[in-house]
């Protein structure tokens, strides 16, 4: 039966794809503005706008474009970018890997400190430092990204100097293989403080559901009887609570994740990371299409993905789930 | 009896004389004596240019309340202003002209935007019926025989001095006819940390953005590594597919060009050693016999001939290169004429050939690109992913949207200081200029650097921030095909109202030049100076006066109306 379950929630998952890329496809046909305008920009004749519309295939039937754009889809081709002349993969795979690297950095750090300060105010609640992290997480979340970011960068980078400015690897760095490139020091010297801005923003999920979570679980009746078996409070908490806590904090932690791919345009311009955020909205000004769907085709495969993990690993995690799924 | 068919035959002339006249109202967009309607002034978002947006907004103030005309905003994304720009569709509007190097040549820069092929171009007849299509971006409609028959005629004359009496005269037609009323000339200001670098040399319109900066800018020291910064993405590295001026910025470096355009603005000969244009079988100065110099190599050792400039042409032509095909079309045939030699002969004479052409064409190693042609099924589209060229420096690697690395070629015919030129892409001005500040970056190129931060880079030690005079501009234009821009009187006035100097100095306090018509100061091979003593001062009672004598009234409530 648990099979049963997990072949309807990939059969959902698929069908929620399909259907996404045939709406962003149209979605973007939709939008006011025409992706030669860019070229008549340019003052180029008729004859030369007419070639470049064959070229990029906006002189077939928007029914057409759907079926070619899918068809190549298939191969994993995403067509070749309006604005860059190039296959669109060549930009966006490699931006999109750093982008999960990014966010995955980031999600540690929100994660580390959002679940460790979320256990540590219920072990000192109703005592004032549970009042300073409340206040900590909420001043975190209502802070502004840019202002963060600027303020990080101000100060660590541009005074102090402990870090870069920006960017990914330092200036003039050039890696043979993806394998070099991603693996060393200096991405690690690059990622920190940009993630570590990301990762405040992030934390408060982790922190609220975290201490949400423990707060609900801190009656339940199993503890009474692991107090009678004589386990100290602390482990209690830790082990009893907290463990139980978890579920919900790894669903959302899943579901952030799939959103934060996409959303990262503001630490992206300030620390000049070259990411998807900061590449979608540069190709949608542009109009570049196959660019966009592209971006937009990988962001929401991610934030689908993310959804199916969560779903399995609450079916791991609550053995509840797996009765009710069975049943 | 006579009486009735007298009256019968008055209200029939009367009717006439009304129905005709209502007409030729309607065709031109006035109603006598009916208040000016009200005008959508077409401007970007605020955001995308606050700049754009306050000098329109000065104007706009400033011609409601002083003439009693009604301008209003309308706000669209710039795509779309180019379109509807483009298509006629709109009363007037704001754009900048950006200072590229083809632009610096008159007959390109005046046919682009200013030849119109018919009248009504724009309007009523579409665009592509028009004989000879017009201007690709004559936004305002502008139609004026003379004007014409004077740019045919430069385009035909090489020798400098009599083509710029020529063109003198049309940059005199269109500050008096208004099609457009240009506000000012930016500076382009790049920073540059000076620890490293010395010597920089600017460029009309591309600061220090150029070639001849990249290659004679000199070391402080014995890194010789020029890393340079830019908010602008490099759009592709195919030469055949460029069409964007940071993509030549990069194209520049890597491929040659037979001539190219100097620090101010003329085209000289490059790899080109001998050019000279003679009489042709398609008439007299129809042949341009071009000889290229002995030493040129691609960046694979391979020598370049006349065979790989027969191909390059060929190859532009066959594949309707975007930004080449136009002017290619031009050369009806080409043929060698020895190794290093060959002869282009040209439909008719024209002068633009070495700017617009010869100065812009990349030439492409044939053994290349002739496999390119064979291979691929859109080869304009092939994303060149190892690009040999034989310019100044040699490719390295792409990191698409962050950074381009690039050696210098140790074979190259002229010399070149830098030993790597590392380009990087930032996000933001700010970073940019920080990373400028801390010595990460040594230049600065392509979007000029905002105001604000110039200021704040003043007195910071090692940075400086380099003044360049540019010959793009900012102008507002009017549909003057259609009322009221369609009287001259009307636009008169509105020029007679234009505070420029309030402009200047609230939006670019010190960092634009005064600029009057489409070749600013900042063109000085082409810039014609009297054009300063044209343009009207700004008067707003002159301009009300000049008004009132043409038959302009205004309502209880203030507002224009037209001439009864």
């Amino acid at each position: 039966m648990t099979t049963r379950f997990l072949l309807a929630r990939t059969g959902v998952m698929l069908l929620t794809a399909v259907a996404l890329l045939a709406i962003q496809f149209f979605l973007f046909r939709l939008m006011p503005g025409d992706p030669t305008a860019s070229v008549l920009a340019g003052g180029m004749s008729p004859e030369i706008q007419d070639e470049l519309k064959r070229l990029w295939g906006l002189d077939q039937s928007l029914l057409l474009q759907f079926w070619s754009y899918a068809k190549n889809l298939t191969r994993l081709d995403f067509g070749v970018s309006f604005y860059r002349n190039v296959p669109v993969g060549e930009v966006v795979l490699p931006r999109f890997w750093n982008t999960i690297i990014f966010m995955l950095l980031a999600m540690l750090w929100a994660n580390l400190f959002g679940v460790a300060l979320g256990v540590l105010s219920v072990i000192r609640r109703q005592r004032p430092l549970e009042g300073w992290l409340i206040v900590l997480g909420s001043a975190a979340r209502a802070t502004p990204l840019f202002v963060t970011g600027m303020i990080f960068l101000l100060v660590f980078a541009y005074h102090l100097g402990w870090f870069p400015l920006g960017g990914m690897h330092r200036v003039g760095a050039v890696y043979a293989t993806w394998w070099q490139r991603y693996f060393n020091l200096d991405l690690l010297h690059h990622l920190f403080l940009p993630t570590l801005v990301a990762g405040i923003f992030y934390f408060t999920t982790p922190f609220f559901v975290m201490r949400t979570a423990m707060l609900e679980h801190l009656h339940d009746d199993h503890l009474l009887l692991a107090r009678a078996k004589g386990a100290s409070p602390l482990m209690v908490l830790l082990k009893h609570v907290a463990r139980n806590a978890l579920n919900p904090v790894i669903t959302t932690t899943a579901l952030s994740l799939g959103f934060a791919v996409g959303g990262q345009v503001v630490v992206e311009t300030i620390f000049h990371w070259p990411g998807l955020g900061s590449e979608l909205v540069f190709s949608t000004f542009r109009r570049d299409y196959p660019m966009v769907q592209a971006i937009f085709f990988l962001i929401s495969l991610t934030v689908i993905a993310m959804n199916y993990l969560a779903d399995l690993a609450y079916l791991f995690l609550d053995p509840r789930l797996r009765y009710e799924a069975q049943q | 009896m006579l009486r009735q068919v007298k009256i019968i035959l008055l209200a029939v002339l009367v009717l006439f004389t009304l129905t005709l006249g209502g007409t030729a109202a309607l065709a031109t967009g006035s109603a006598q004596g009916q208040r000016v309607p009200t005008q959508n002034f077409l401007t970007d978002p605020q955001g995308y240019s606050v700049a754009f947006w306050e000098s329109s907004q000065i104007a706009m103030d400033t011609w409601n309340k002083e003439l009693g005309t009604d301008f209003k905003r309308q706000v669209e994304e710039h795509d779309q202003v180019i379109r509807k720009m483009f298509e006629g569709d709109y009363d007037c509007g704001i754009l900048f002209i950006m200072g590229s190097p083809v632009r610096l040549d008159p007959g390109f820069l005046f046919n682009t935007f200013f030849y119109g092929s018919c009248p009504g171009f724009y309007n009523r007849i579409p665009r592509n019926q028009c004989a000879g299509g017009g201007g690709a971006l004559n936004f305002p409609g502008y139609f004026n025989p003379e004007f014409n028959r004077l740019l045919k005629a430069q385009d035909r004359i090489f020798d400098y001095a009599e083509r710029k009496k020529i063109t003198d005269r049309m940059v005199e037609m269109l500050v008096q006819d208004r099609p457009a009323l240009v506000l000012f000339s930016p500076y382009v200001v790049h920073l540059m940390n000076t620890k490293r670098w010395k010597n920089e040399r600017g460029m009309p319109g591309e600061g220090l953005g150029s070639a001849w900066n990249v290659m004679g800018i000199e070391p402080t020291g014995d890194d010789k590594a020029l890393r340079v910064g830019s908010t602008y993405a490099v759009p592709s590295i195919n030469p055949m597919a460029v069409r964007r001026t940071q993509g030549y910025r990069v194209m520049d470096l890597i491929y040659d060009t037979l001539f190219r355009v100097d620090l101010e603005g003329k085209a000289e000969k490059w790899m080109a050693q001998e050019a000279k244009v003679t009489d042709g079988p398609n008439g007299p100065k129809t042949a341009v016999e071009i000889t290229l110099r002995p030493d040129l190599k691609f960046h694979d050792g391979q020598s370049v001939t006349a065979d790989d400039v027969l191909f390059t042409i060929d190859f532009a032509r066959k594949f309707k290169a975007p930004d080449l095909y136009n002017y290619v079309k031009r050369v009806v045939k080409a043929e060698k004429t020895g190794d290093l030699s060959l002869t282009l002969h040209l439909s008719e004479p024209w002068s633009g050939v070495f700017h617009v052409l010869l100065s812009k064409m990349y030439i492409l190693p044939e053994h290349i690109w002739s496999q390119v042609a064979q291979k691929e099924k859109e080869p304009i589209l092939w994303p060149n992913p190892k690009p040999v060229g034989s310019g100044p420096f040699k490719f390295v690697s792409w990191d698409k949207g962050a950074q381009l690395v690039m050696d210098k070629n140790p074979a190259y015919f002229a010399p070149v200081n830098p030993d790597r030129l590392i380009r990087v892409k930032f996000e933001s001005m700010e970073t940019l200029a920080a990373a400028v500040e801390k010595d990460e970056i040594d230049l600065q190129w392509g979007e000029p650097m905002n105001a604000a931060i110039v200021e704040r880079m003043k007195g910071k030690a090692g940075v400086k921030a380099i003044k360049l005079p540019n010959h793009g501009f900012a102008m507002f234009t009017f549909r003057c095909v259609k009322a009221p821009y369609n009287d001259p009187t009307f636009m008169e006035a509105l020029e007679y109202c234009l505070p420029r100097d309030l402009i200047m100095d609230r939006v670019y306090p010190g960092i634009a030049q005064k600029a009057v018509s489409p070749i600013p100061p900042g063109n000085k091979a082409w810039h014609n100076p009297r054009v300063f003593d044209l343009a009207k001062p700004y008067d707003p009672d002159k301009a009300r006066e000049i008004l009132k004598r043409a038959g302009y009234t205004w309502d209880e409530q203030g507002r224009l109306c037209f001439p009864k």
